[in-house]
């Protein structure tokens, strides 16, 4: 019990990167499920969870493992966090080892790791240009523009999506404007900014979670 | 829509419960084969902590879903009955599983002295949570000679105390978990009631009665020919939309077992069966229901069905298979085939289709995939929603 | 109101829960009225539960002997009340017990029955041998439904209470559909759903472990061999009245009466005053009109109390979905003229409201037919009968009281489906009840009130007095067996326009005949060629001016009120005051799921009523109340 008991989340609360983490936040749940979704169409075999957080580093594995994909993980109290919690068996990647087919950076790039030569790099960012530092200024260091920077020219962007852009702020917004005044228009509006909280056009440069995935060259 | 793989949450309640309803009703062994096959899917997602893998189903991939693992313990306990009727020791294996999790984290984890949390660290007591729990509380007693009377009795006053006893949804219980919002919700108050029938059934009390009556008479309002509405917000005004189509499986199964005790009609009965049947889509599953486009709205949604209306669910068709079961003394095989209809999806028409091999929704004239999964796969391969 | 609910088990059924039993009884509930007790009784074949309400107190049950009893309203045996005004530790329903045990028959003997007096429902359950008899009086004031299946018969005393039921089916019958549609009432036992009946007047029904049967005890035999003169009949009435007054009102508390002016509250008062009792009166109007005057000279004359209550201007729409709840289905909302204001009746004190209701039907002779002329297209009545030399006449006569005026428009109201049922039900039915009252009457005047009197509790304004008991213990001293049988041997001609009432009404109190009466503006005791000249002029005039009065901006918020009386007139009740409620319950009910009426015919009717280019305020007033009771359940 104790073991289990250490690796449990009490959900944290506070900084940006802990909101994240917590697997039951909408930014988490979302994230994720794009992160998987997008490892799930290169068809890997081995993919690395390229993350130094236990519990993203879980959140991940929960959506992965049915796959049959051998999982690598960063470091040995990860893996263990997830045999114990999760019952799933992972390897810890070496640095010399051959790279995986896939590598999934949740929030983790560029600041706390990098690809390794990963043919296929799944990657989800935070962005400055976007409403959360229109409502917290400088909560959020990096634009998304400065994170596509730092990927050298191994990889090239394949595609862009992106979470909580404008047009579901807008419609976030009224629907919390009518929360209290009225229900039914709240979850109306609710249900509007639901609906567009994945976003597959060029608001991504304005949205503030960017999913992108890269190839490496040749 | 994204993470569309395996996950051991309420399906398998309905599943399990399903099948051994016609296994009870035909004797037919290929109802038992089915259920131990769920069963074993089941055990085979079961953690260490007693937790089940990916039960959340609201949530997503997360284990600790509720009540979905209580619904789990319900249909592996249900199964564990019957074993142990026809003398089959295999019933221990699914016992056991189910008091893991009982022992372990529903009580373990979510039981505050008061009633069963939403979670561990949501101090919030839902009715219709705690009433699942009934059920699997329950069922576990019988099973195994403890004495669960100090958590039902909590239970149960969980669920009255939520009930409205006046105004204009008496009868209603209120979903905790829905905030100031403190909605009646249809679905929600069906499962409460079958809690609290189950609890009656142990411990024929009169409040616990007036508590089954009362929520029978506020769901008597929410049914119509084509679905069940949603539920009423404080005001009494209606939630119209979505009406529930394969969800109104729990309102069947409530309003049938609220007859043996006059409660209720059997006019609400059989216009739930004729929602469910009629409701079939050739590929066998029901649709989820009917209005997603106008979340929330008072009033009836009536126009083209909207992606979410029509694509059945494994989460919501499990309710429409158990109560169903409930009435079924023959199965005969039919004829599954494809489902092709249009639909929209965030105002535009779109084309729905169903297959033996996939679901898809495509542009209705450049027919340009936006959304395709290939059954049995655990993400779909179009995603463009 | 106080009512109950009960299951009674054939051999082999398994019972409902008294709770649930007791949760039927919400459907008596008043709203508003507090202090109701629910209270159950139980056996392995009988389950009863019944809601009273302390302040009310007209339920009485008891065991003794072997018998459970539950009583409501007023029962006497003979001219003893039951329960009995007993020493205390005495029970009071022993002397009720020695009757019954005094029959030599096993069961309820006839001589016993015949012998129960009043307004009452009554309920004898013998306990060892498992046997229940409900009883009705001779009018069957207090309704009792019932629905009975191979496993039970389900009973009370309110068709809500029977339709909670799961077991009983809820299918509608459209026979009753048409009668109700067509007259406001439904005839026979039959209520609006298949298979759910009203017991009939003077009827008991038994029920045993294998069989249910029910026998009329007693029935309207109308007494035509032999008349006195007219004089005998207003000195018996007099003296009829004073009896039943004493009968059915010394024992009650607080009392109050319902004075409209009229003849038969006139009498009530002078009897009530006569023997000693007092009492406070009340008028119930939408403004201080003719009624409530001629109400106040009355209550002065006798020296009573008069109050008058003001109906709000929104009285109707406010009392519409309440009163279409408590109707049972059987009658139409616009005959509940009092019904919200019961409660400031209460308010004044009053614990026992008394009325007059359906008094001139048997006394008056208010539905035997005139013969009329007419003068510049308006149709004067006389005060002369019409002939009746067929049963046709008969027919075409009651036909023509009771139907809700209709037209080509109103007929194409019904679907494909109901429209033969629509047209043939109303005649076919009367047609039935005249052939019955051919047993029971020669003269063609008593076999035309016999089919309005032996239905009389489905009366289309029974909802007015009836009404009274959500609130009130209600007395009416009609239900006397003297004054019905007073009634069945007064021939026709006396009591046409009420010619030896009106002398009894001298004879009570002399002062009274002499203010005038509000139809004709004359006093009651002038002859009736003058009362003839004034029932042309009065009503003209009074027209004429209420019209004047209304240009010059009275009664605004009263657009429907007449100068008749002081109840509205139901075409501008509904133009003016219901538009929004009857439009919206119309046109989009759940009742158009029946498939009985086209939707295109309901949308042309109302265009036309509401551009005041027809009048069919009864009709939708009837359609209506329908509709929302069906949207009700």
């Amino acid at each position: 019990m104790k073991l289990l008991l250490k690796f449990e989340s009490r959900l944290p609360t506070g900084p940006l990167i802990k909101n994240m983490e917590n697997p039951y936040s909408t930014e988490n749940k979302y994230t994720l499920d794009l992160l998987s979704h997008y490892v799930y169409i290169i068809h890997p075999n081995r993919v690395r969870i390229a993350t130094d957080s236990v519990e993203m580093a879980k959140s991940i594995a929960r959506r992965l493992f049915c796959e049959s994909y051998e999982l690598l993980v960063e470091n040995s109290q990860i893996q263990e966090a997830i045999f114990e919690g999760l019952g799933i068996r992972t390897l810890v990647r070496r640095s010399n080892s051959t790279p995986a087919d896939a590598a999934v950076f949740p929030f983790s790039f560029p600041d706390r790791l990098q690809p390794e030569k990963e043919p296929a790099i799944i990657v989800a960012c935070l962005n400055a240009f976007s409403y959360k530092n229109l409502i917290y200024p400088g909560i959020v260091k990096n634009t998304v523009y400065t994170t596509l920077s730092k990927l050298t020219a191994d990889y090239t962007v394949s595609s862009i999506s992106s979470l909580y852009s404008p047009q579901f702020i807008f419609w976030w917004t009224l629907a919390k404007l009518v929360e209290n005044l009225n229900s039914a228009c709240y979850f109306r509006l609710e249900d509007l900014a639901m609906q567009r909280i994945i976003h597959f056009g060029p608001l991504w440069r304005f949205s503030y979670i960017v999913v992108f995935t890269g190839q490496i060259a040749s | 829509m994204l993470y569309c793989g395996p996950m051991a949450d309420w399906r398998y309640e309905g599943i399990l419960c399903g099948y051994v309803s016609l296994y009870r009703s035909t004797h037919d062994a290929r109802w038992l084969d089915r259920a131990i096959i769920a069963a074993e899917d089941v055990l085979s997602a079961q953690l260490i902590s007693g937790k089940f893998r990916n039960s959340a189903f609201q949530q997503g991939p997360m284990e600790g879903g509720t009540p979905h693992e209580a619904g789990v313990d319900v249909g592996l306990l249900e199964l564990a009955t019957l074993f142990r009727e026809i003398g089959d020791e295999h019933w221990q294996k699914y016992f056991r599983a189910a008091e893991l999790n009982i022992l372990r984290y529903q009580i373990g984890e979510l039981w505050n002295g008061e009633g069963f949390k939403d979670q561990p660290w949501d101090p919030i007591m839902v009715p219709n949570k705690n009433a699942t729990l009934i059920e699997a509380l329950i069922l576990y007693e019988v099973l195994s000679g403890q004495d669960m009377t100090l958590y039902l009795e909590k239970a149960v006053e969980v669920i009255l105390s939520a009930q409205e006893k006046s105004g204009p949804r008496a009868g209603g219980i209120i979903h905790r978990g829905t905030g100031p919002h403190r909605l009646a919700i249809g679905i929600y108050n069906a499962r409460s009631i079958c809690g609290l029938l189950r609890a009656y059934e142990r411990d024929p009390r009169d409040e616990i009665l007036d508590g089954v009556y009362g929520s029978i008479g506020f769901l008597h309002g929410l049914i119509t020919q084509d679905g069940s509405y949603f539920g009423r917000y404080p005001d009494g005004s209606l939630i119209a939309n979505p009406r529930m189509i394969a969800g109104s499986g729990d309102l069947l199964r409530a309003m049938a077992w609220g007859l043996k005790y006059f409660c209720g009609s059997e006019e609400d009965v059989l216009t739930l069966i004729n929602v469910l049947t009629k409701a079939q889509l050739p590929t066998g599953g029901i649709p989820t229901g009917i209005g997603f486009a106008w979340r929330g709205s008072h009033y009836e949604y009536q126009s083209l069905p909207e992606f979410r209306d029509i694509l059945p669910v494994a989460g919501w068709c499990d309710k429409a298979f158990r109560a169903l079961a409930l009435f079924t003394s023959q199965i005969t095989d039919g004829e599954i085939g494809p489902v092709e209809s249009e639909c929209l999806w965030k105002g535009k028409k779109y084309i729905f289709r169903e297959t033996t091999n996939e679901i898809s929704l495509s542009e209705l004239h450049n027919k340009k995939l936006i959304f395709q999964w290939k059954k049995f796969s655990n993400y779909p391969t179009v995603y463009l929603l | 109101m106080e009512g109950f609910v009960g299951t009674f088990l054939f051999t082999g059924s398994e019972p409902a829960p008294t709770r649930i039993l007791q949760h039927w009884t919400n459907a008596f509930s008043a709203p508003g009225l507090e202090g109701d007790q629910v209270y159950s009784w139980t056996d392995s074949r009988l389950t009863l539960a019944w809601r009273l309400n302390p302040d009310i107190g007209d339920i009485h049950v008891g065991q003794a002997n072997g018998y459970f009893f539950l009583i409501i309203g007023k029962l006497l045996l003979g001219e003893n009340p039951i329960p009995s005004h007993s020493k205390i530790g005495e029970n009071p329903f022993v002397p009720f017990i020695q009757e019954i045990l005094s029959e030599k028959s096993n069961g309820i003997g006839i001589s016993f029955l015949q012998k129960l007096n009043g307004s009452f429902l009554t309920l004898i359950y013998k306990i060892n041998n498992q046997c229940l008899h409900i009883i009705s009086d001779r009018f069957a004031s207090r309704h009792l439904f019932y629905h009975q299946n191979p496993k039970r018969i389900l009973f009370a005393t309110d068709i809500r209470a029977v339709l909670a039921d799961a077991k009983t089916p809820k299918k509608m019958n459209e026979a009753s559909i048409a009668e109700f549609l067509h007259s406001g009432m439904i005839f026979e036992d039959r209520t609006l759903y298949d298979g759910i009946y009203l017991l009939t007047s003077a009827t008991i029904l038994s029920a045993e472990p294998e069989k249910v049967e029910t026998r009329k005890y007693w029935n309207l035999f109308y007494k035509e061999d032999s008349y006195e003169k007219e004089d005998y009949y207003s000195e018996a009435l007099a003296n009829s009245f004073l009896h039943a007054s004493n009968l059915f009102l010394s024992d009650s508390p607080d009392l109050g009466l319902m004075l409209s002016g009229g003849l038969d509250s006139r009498m009530i008062c002078a009897s009530m005053k006569t023997i000693g009792l007092n009492t406070k009166t009340f008028t119930f109007a939408d403004y201080e009109n003719g009624e409530v005057r001629i109400a106040r000279r009355v209550a002065d004359a006798l020296s009573y109390q008069h109050d008058f209550f003001l109906r709000p201007p929104d009285y109707y729409r406010t009392a519409f979905f309440p009163v279409v709840r408590l109707s049972n289905g059987l009658n139409s909302f616009y005959h509940s003229h009092v019904f919200n204001l019961l409660s400031d009746v209460r308010e004044q004190g009053v614990k026992t409201l008394v009325n007059g209701w359906g008094i001139d039907l048997l006394f008056s002779g208010s539905y035997i037919p005139r013969q009329a002329f007419y003068f510049l297209g308006r149709k004067f009545s006389q005060i002369k009968s019409e002939q009746l030399p067929t049963r046709d006449s008969i027919v075409c006569a009651l036909l023509d009281e009771l139907r809700v005026p209709a037209d080509e428009q109103i007929m194409s109201l019904a679907s494909t489906a109901f429209s033969k049922i629509w047209q043939s039900e109303p005649r076919d039915v009367i047609d039935r009840q005249v052939r019955l009252a051919e047993g029971l009457a020669d003269i063609p005047y008593n076999q035309l009130e016999y089919v309005l009197v032996g239905n009389l509790s489905k009366f289309r304004s029974y909802l007015f007095f009836s009404s009274t008991r959500a609130y009130l213990r209600e007395r009416n001293p009609l239900f006397d067996n003297n004054l019905l049988d007073l009634y069945l041997s007064t021939p026709p001609a006396f009591r046409f326009n009420g010619r030896a009432y009106r002398k009894a009404l001298g004879f009570l109190n002399q002062k009274l005949t002499t203010i005038p009466y509000l139809k004709s503006g004359i006093p009651l005791n002038y002859p009736e060629w003058i009362e003839q000249f004034s029932l042309m002029l009065i009503p003209f005039i009074r027209g004429r001016g209420m019209q004047l009065e209304r240009l010059a901006g009275r009664y605004r918020n009263y657009p429907a009120a007449t100068h008749e009386s002081s109840y509205p007139n139901p075409d501008l009740l509904v133009r003016n005051c219901l538009r929004n409620e009857i439009q919206d319950i119309l046109l989009r009910g759940k009742y158009l799921e029946l498939g009985l009426v086209e939707p295109k015919a309901i949308t042309k009717i109302l265009h036309l009523h509401f551009e005041g280019k027809a009048n069919y305020g009864e009709r939708l007033i009837n359609l209506a109340t329908l509709a929302y009771w069906v949207e009700d359940q």
